[in-house]
């Protein structure tokens, strides 16, 4: 039975009083969750322990500094958190942490999960240019009617912003003035729910249908966007003029929540050569540019994650050179995990395309084979 | 063998697994059948550890076109290695489509240890669809 209950307060409070509350009362020994500095600018993600909780607790920051599901990784790579652990997810992290359960990268025992309706976040360089105070406020109106204006380019056509595959759901959406329903989907939930005072929401019916509707829109706005963001980069001499101010640094590859390889075939043995390889390569390609191998990178990690990709949108603001990398990734992953027919985040029992296949699959990849001709 | 001078000679690459692909190549040579000159045969351990990096790398490289043959359905020597090269080059043929790269210059076709008129049919027939398309855009991108 799914459990929901009124949280009392304005929706940054009200997260924040649930979990507070949760952590005192004994639900979980240890929180996994944003908080401000002192200044209240700068936000990051802190492991924390019941009775030493800080008092700058901020669930829901307009930034995501780093996604959750990396930090996850490496929390939990080598066993899971002693004692049970609540922790506060975007959804897209939390999508994040379903592939990467699949991938044996997140031990995710002892882990209650929670989540809210996102309306999106700034772009880590605006925000950081921007008055702190004015956009925290932008951010805290955004949470009720579920858009942001500013948000970064992926967050703008997130259809899949609810937190619906959490253990515990917050509802901002569709909800009456100054309060939040918080929502259990899972015996886990519940039990941790069951611990604070609140009244029950009898009729979730005007949330799903808030909900609903936003993400119809959002869903319309995404493939739009998408498609016409293939128009702009289709095409070799399109995909130079998008990759060529790349630096080739990396760090869209290091913050991927999703690349978790210790070590990246793009950093390895393989692309050092001695210089007249590189100069042969040079005379081939009438100039190369270095560093080398830049769109190979950006194919390469394509084939290699985008299966998988959330759209967290992380890649793009760790991006110095602003290359509209998420919107390259998300592009590409709506075409790869549409012939799969695979929804990353969805279904923990799912597997990853790239470690499962059926018999009678693809022929239509395979070239037919007509024998037709005898000795030429 | 064909005798027309041609103006374009594509460079492709022919990845053969080690236990079909190649056998087939071998007994196309016991058959003294011939496939074209500019095919360049490369062996793989099984088409399932063919990263698809590699055949971008190919791709950006020089060559106008990647074909992979292996053990047909039920034949992988390590049982599921076709089964998941199937899956990696179809990936790797919707990528190509997605960003307007042209995903039809790689291609997959079982071929059995026995088949050495399919392997030197699959050679040709993939020469002249590279030559019909014409050289690889992806070699001439510049800058990156």
């Amino acid at each position: 039975m799914k459990i929901a209950k009124k949280i009392p307060g304005r929706n940054r409070e009200a997260l924040r009083g649930l979990l507070e509350s949760m952590v005192e009362k004994g639900a979980a020994e240890s929180l996994f969750a944003a908080a401000a500095n002192k200044r209240g600018d700068s936000f990051s993600y802190f492991l924390m322990k019941r009775g030493s909780l800080p008092d700058t607790l901020e669930p829901l920051p307009p930034i995501m500094s780093r996604s959750a599901a990396g930090m996850l990784t490496y929390l939990t790579r080598k066993g899971p958190l002693p004692g049970k652990t609540l922790v506060v997810l975007r959804p897209c992290e939390l999508r994040a942490v379903t592939e990467l359960r699949k991938l044996n990268q997140i031990h995710a025992d002892n882990l209650v999960t929670v989540s809210f309706d996102c309306p999106g976040v700034f772009p880590l360089k605006d925000f950081f240019k921007g008055k702190a105070a004015v956009l925290i406020e932008q951010h805290e109106k955004a949470l009720s009617d579920g858009t942001l204006a500013g948000a970064r380019n992926v967050c703008a056509i997130c259809a899949e912003f609810t937190g619906e595959g959490a253990d515990i759901e917050l509802g901002f959406l569709g909800v009456p003035e100054g309060e939040c329903w918080a929502v259990a989907n899972t015996e886990a939930g519940a039990q941790c729910l069951g611990l604070v005072e609140g009244e029950d929401v009898g009729d979730l019916s005007s949330r799903d249908e808030a909900v609903q509707a936003a993400k119809e829109r959002r869903a319309v706005e995404r493939k739009q966007r998408l498609l016409a963001f293939q128009q702009e980069v289709g095409g070799p001499e399109n995909i130079a003029k998008v990759l060529e101010n790349c630096l080739n640094c990396h760090n869209c590859m290091r913050v991927c929540p999703i690349c978790f390889c210790q070590e990246c075939y793009f950093e390895s043995s393989a692309f050092r050569a001695e210089a007249d390889r590189f100069l042969a390569r040079a005379g081939r390609k009438k100039g190369l540019s270095m560093p080398a191998d830049t769109l190979l990178f950006h194919l390469g990690r394509m084939s290699h994650m985008s299966v998988s990709c959330v759209s967290c949108g992380a890649c793009e603001d760790a991006c110095p050179a602003d290359v509209p990398v998420s919107l390259f990734f998300s592009l590409v992953g709506r075409s790869t995990q549409g012939i799969f027919d695979y929804v990353p985040g969805r279904d923990v029992s799912e597997p990853v395309p790239y470690l499962h296949y059926e018999r009678e699959e693809f022929q239509e990849m395979e070239a037919p084979y007509l024998e037709k001709r005898g000795q030429d | 063998m064909k005798e027309e001078s041609k103006e374009f000679t594509p460079n492709i690459l022919y990845a053969l697994c080690s236990w079909c692909g190649s056998g087939g190549s071998e007994t196309a040579g016991a058959m003294k059948l011939h496939y074209p000159e500019n095919v360049k045969p490369v062996r793989f351990y099984c088409t399932g550890g063919i990263d698809p990096v590699y055949i971008f790398r190919a791709l950006l490289e020089g060559a106008d076109g990647v074909v992979v043959s292996g053990c047909h359905p039920g034949d992988c020597h390590f049982d599921t290695g076709n089964y998941r090269a199937r899956r990696r080059i179809a990936a790797v043929k919707t990528i190509l489509n997605t960003l307007g790269l042209d995903g039809d210059r790689v291609w997959l076709r079982w071929v059995g240890h026995g088949e050495g008129k399919r392997f030197v049919d699959t050679a040709s027939e993939f020469d002249e669809h590279i030559q019909e398309k014409g050289p690889s855009p992806l070699k001439g991108i510049r800058g990156v």
